[in-house]
């Protein structure tokens, strides 16, 4: 392998590897973003049960 | 009786070369040298300890040993040998009779040239690593840890500018990594012939990492920058559920095993030790790092200090190109890691430390530490080491990530 072909491919592996990077963050953020919104549908579901119980209990 | 031969750690520095003899000498003042620096915590002290022991030990305890071919007759030869190890042996039949003399043989045939030990300090460090971070600043973290791989990227066209092949070139490039466990790891995949003096110089320059980033932080980011602070955003106040980090660690390393199968071991370990963290379970967190970690790390030391003897590595010519290569390594992902933190804080409007670029060099937690200590030596009340970790943790991954690249694209080279 030349010093020049050398170069190319760990350019190639740079590139390659910050796409890798790029893609993980926006793998983390999407995952993130479903818990987050699965928990607060979970929470206001509860919530509901809870609002529906205690006018339950009123009436 | 010779007095020589009655002493033979003596004795056989009268029957070596030289200059191996000399080596020898100089090798037993090193390794009392190191064992001191570790102890003033100049140097870190849990790899230096052993690794000064060892170093010393096994220079000055060598020996004429006297082996005699199964099928040559009676009469035998006799070799300058020691009774602690024998890296080079690779012959199954050897293998066996060493490992029935040479005490720390089996802990090196069975846990460090197959990579097992790499696998269980990597365990160690996900388990003591606090991925919410990482969760909290994805993208800032992963393009400051990206650019502190400069040095991996650079120093392959330099090492094969040096004279090395492809395989070699790659393994001293990963020294750039910071990742001591990473280089043994393409060491052995892709050069093993310079497995052992790659893995020495890794951790001897990683040990004064401590030493020498705060001088390259202090030089890059001047003082008031240094002392800003940043301002809170939203996501600075979100909590990351326990939830959230155990679904990205098992997300993640199927996702990475899937496009680095060669890294895989690495990156198993890795996510099982922060899983096990985050499921919150105090036996086998304790099991990784109390028993894992340290025992890995303490035999690390140990045989990396043991295959410091001066027959083997002063004959390998290579090793002065190494001790340069690796200084390129490093200095250069410290270098990156900085110019990541200067574009972050253009990115961010000027709302973000540059020193804070270091930690981005996957030396987990030490460079964190660095930058942190930059900070605070300027102004006391700036606390950055949040973002520090979030940036140290996406340096063990993209580290992993470049290796799992290196070892896919230059392995077809070394066949």
């Amino acid at each position: 392998m030349t010093v020049g072909e050398a170069f190319l491919t760990s350019g190639q592996i740079y590139v390659m590897g910050f796409a890798v990077a790029l893609g993980m963050a926006a793998l983390i953020k999407l995952i993130c973003y479903v818990i987050s919104h699965s928990d607060a549908k979970a929470a206001a579901k509860a919530a509901a049960k809870a609002a529906a119980r205690e006018g339950g209990q009123v009436q | 009786m010779n007095i020589l031969s009655l002493f033979q750690g003596i004795g056989t520095l009268f029957e070596q070369e030289p200059t191996i003899a000399v080596g020898r000498i100089v090798f037993i003042i090193l390794g009392v040298i190191l064992v001191y620096l570790g102890f003033k915590r100049t140097l870190e002290p849990l790899i230096m300890i052993p690794m000064g022991f060892g170093m010393a030990a096994v220079n000055a305890g060598m020996l004429m040993k006297f082996v005699i071919e199964l099928d040559g007759g009676a009469e035998g030869t006799r070799e300058l040998t020691n009774i602690m190890i024998n890296p080079l042996e690779s012959t199954t039949t050897g293998l066996m009779n060493i490992m029935q003399i040479d005490f720390l043989q089996p802990v090196y045939t069975l846990t460090f040239s197959n990579g097992l030990i790499a696998c269980l300090v990597f365990m160690g460090i996900g388990v003591i690593s606090d991925i919410s971070p990482v969760l909290k600043y994805p993208f800032t973290s992963m393009l400051i840890a990206m650019f502190a791989e400069l040095g991996t990227i650079l120093t392959f066209p330099i090492a094969i500018a040096m004279g090395f092949d492809p395989g070699g070139a790659a393994a001293a490039a990963t020294i750039g990594t910071a990742d001591g466990p990473m280089v043994l790891f393409t060491s052995l995949i892709l050069d093993k012939s310079l497995f052992v003096p790659i893995t020495i110089v890794a951790y001897l320059y990683l040990s004064i990492c401590y030493g020498f980033y705060p001088l390259i932080v202090k030089a890059m980011v001047p003082k008031e920058l240094r002392a800003k602070t940043i301002e809170l955003r939203k996501q600075d106040s979100s909590e990351i559920s326990p939830k959230a980090r155990i679904i990205f660690d098992v997300i993640a390393c199927a996702a990475l095993c899937l496009l680095f199968p060669v890294a895989a071991p690495l990156f198993l370990s890795f996510f099982l030790g922060n899983a096990i963290r985050e499921a919150s379970m105090p036996n086998y967190q304790k099991l990784l790092e109390n028993v894992f970690l340290y025992g890995a790390t303490f035999f690390l030391g140990l045989l990396l200090g043991i295959l410091c003897d001066a027959n083997t590595l002063l004959g390998n010519p290579e090793v002065l190109k190494l001790l340069i290569l690796g200084f390129i390594a490093l200095g250069l992902a410290a270098v990156g890691g900085v110019i990541g933190g200067y574009i972050v804080y253009g990115i961010n409007k000027k709302n973000y430390n540059p020193a804070i670029g270091i930690a981005g060099v996957s030396c987990i937690p030490t460079t964190a530490k660095i930058a942190q200590h930059a900070v605070s030596e300027v102004n006391k009340r700036v606390i950055i080491l949040q973002y520090a970790m979030g940036a140290s943790v996406c340096g063990v991954i993209t580290s992993a990530i470049l290796t799992g690249l290196y070892v896919t694209i230059i392995l077809p080279y070394t066949q």
